[in-house]
């Protein structure tokens, strides 16, 4: 489960201070879903990188016993003078169990299906490549929740079939999702709660129907 | 050793040297060329003479020594820059970046160290360990000294982005003041003071007389190093400490 708890978050600018949410509360129970929605700039990144980690908020609580992914298809996190199979290592080696690593490689290289180029350096990679490799990476893992920040329209359509096989499945076997998503049917299919963002900050919905009527009615 | 400074160890080390046809082995050629200079250029312009220690042994350990911390410092300011993506990988902490690339630097210097040594046993150079705790223990405090100094930099670097150029600055003349090429004895007793504040030079005259049996050591002590390191340490942990929050956010 993850629970947020009266979560605030407002960055200094030179115009001044600029608040992205304030008292931000809300439940995420295990083998669900949250959608995060809202216009661009409105500080849904913000909000996933919090959930994840990779941010601080300036005050509130996150309860959390169970474990999140880093955002899947994460764009950056490769070095990209090592191969894909070196920067697997290197996220295996942080995730799991000296053992599985192996399996881990194995799973990557038969999820991304890109021959000869998995042992060569990731900056020789065209962009599907890159997000073959990293979306692979992240299904390698069975996390509670994966963090999903638009992620979506990646690689050709038979590619995008299997990541979406991959989510299912990882769905099915009982993952909850965290989604930043303007496609409401990803949202729809994943989600069951979800917080609308706006320059008012943000506002939490227990159905998620209702979340996507307010977000359609003022977007 | 936790798993996250291992993963970021391993990936620093083929970073590095994963990319050049030598590979590794650069390690070794690059600080060996640079003792090469020194020499040369010391055997040309200068007459001074050290007793009881070959002058090979003597530059190699000034070298080495001076090279250790501002490889670590240098490196230490780019590190959270350099690898600011990884945050969004849970296990990773903004110290870890800077640990791990201080492992690696200290491990490196030890090994061209090694080899260095294995050098000059072969060629009949004099090069006799005598002294293997303070040989140990110099090693330690001065990696943990650089260490400290490296996340003050990284530190000082996030909160002003002009560091970066003003850092490696500062580095620099640690190499003519550090006694790589020259020792107290070159020095009248009077101007001592001038240069032992500076931990490097203690570092670097005890570790010629643990090397050099004959190498008469005075004026520099184990523990002002060791001092220093605790110092520095603490410091930077007390800074990084009121600092983590605003690091993760990069």
């Amino acid at each position: 489960m993850i629970r947020i708890e009266k979560l605030s978050k407002s960055y200094r600018t030179k115009a001044g201070t600029h608040l992205v949410f304030r008292d931000l509360s809300l439940e995420v129970p295990l083998g669900t879903g949250l959608a995060i929605l809202g216009r661009n700039g409105s500080g849904k990144t913000t909000l996933v990188n919090i959930i994840g980690g990779a941010e601080n908020a300036d005050g509130g609580r996150i309860i959390c016993d169970a474990s999140i992914s880093w955002p899947v298809g994460l764009a950056g996190g490769f070095q990209p003078s090592l191969t894909a199979r070196d920067n697997i290592k290197f996220v295996a080696r942080l995730y799991s169990e000296k053992s599985e690593i192996p399996r881990i490689i194995q799973y990557v290289r038969d999820f991304a299906e890109i021959g000869e180029y998995f042992d060569m350096p990731v900056r020789t990679y065209s962009s599907g490549m890159h997000s073959r490799i990293s979306f692979g990476l992240s299904m390698a893992f069975d996390f509670d929740y994966y963090l999903i920040d638009e992620v979506t329209s990646v690689g050709d359509p038979q590619f995008r079939n299997k990541c979406d096989t991959a989510l299912e499945e990882k769905r099915e076997k009982g993952a909850g999702f965290i989604v930043v998503s303007h496609q409401m049917e990803i949202v729809r299919r994943f989600c069951n709660v979800a917080v609308v963002m706006s320059s008012q900050g943000g506002h939490f919905y227990d159905d998620v129907e209702e979340a996507i009527k307010a977000y359609q009615n003022n977007g | 050793m936790r798993r996250a400074l291992l993963a970021l160890f391993l990936r620093e080390l083929k970073t590095r040297f994963g990319k050049y046809q030598l590979g590794y082995a650069w390690a070794f050629i690059e600080p060996l060329g640079t003792i090469g200079v020194i020499f040369a250029v010391l055997k040309a312009f200068s007459g001074a003479t050290y007793p009881g220690i070959s002058l090979p042994v003597f530059l190699g350990v000034g070298a080495i020594i001076n090279s250790l911390f501002v490889e670590i410092t240098n490196r230490s300011i780019k590190a959270i820059e350099a690898n600011s993506t990884l945050f969004n990988y849970r296990p990773i902490r903004p110290i870890d970046t800077v640990i791990a690339r201080m492992l690696l630097e200290t491990i490196l210097h030890i090994s061209v160290f090694v080899v260095l040594a294995g050098l000059f046993w072969f060629f009949g150079g004099e090069f006799e360990v005598n002294d293997f705790p303070t040989l140990f223990f110099v090693f330690l405090f001065l990696a943990i000294f650089a260490c400290g100094i490296g996340i003050i930099y990284m530190l000082l670097t996030d909160a002003y982005s002009d560091a970066d150029k003003v850092l490696p600055m500062l580095n620099r003349p640690l190499f003519f003041i550090s006694g790589v090429f020259f020792s107290l004895k070159n020095i009248p007793s009077e101007y001592w003071s001038l240069f032992l504040w500076n931990p490097l030079f203690h570092a670097i005259e005890l570790t010629r007389g643990a090397v050099a049996s004959g190498y008469h050591v005075e004026g520099v002590s184990l523990s002002y190093l060791a001092m220093c390191s605790v110092g520095s340490l603490t410091f930077a942990m007390a800074l990084y400490h009121r600092r983590e929050r605003r690091l993760r956010l990069r």
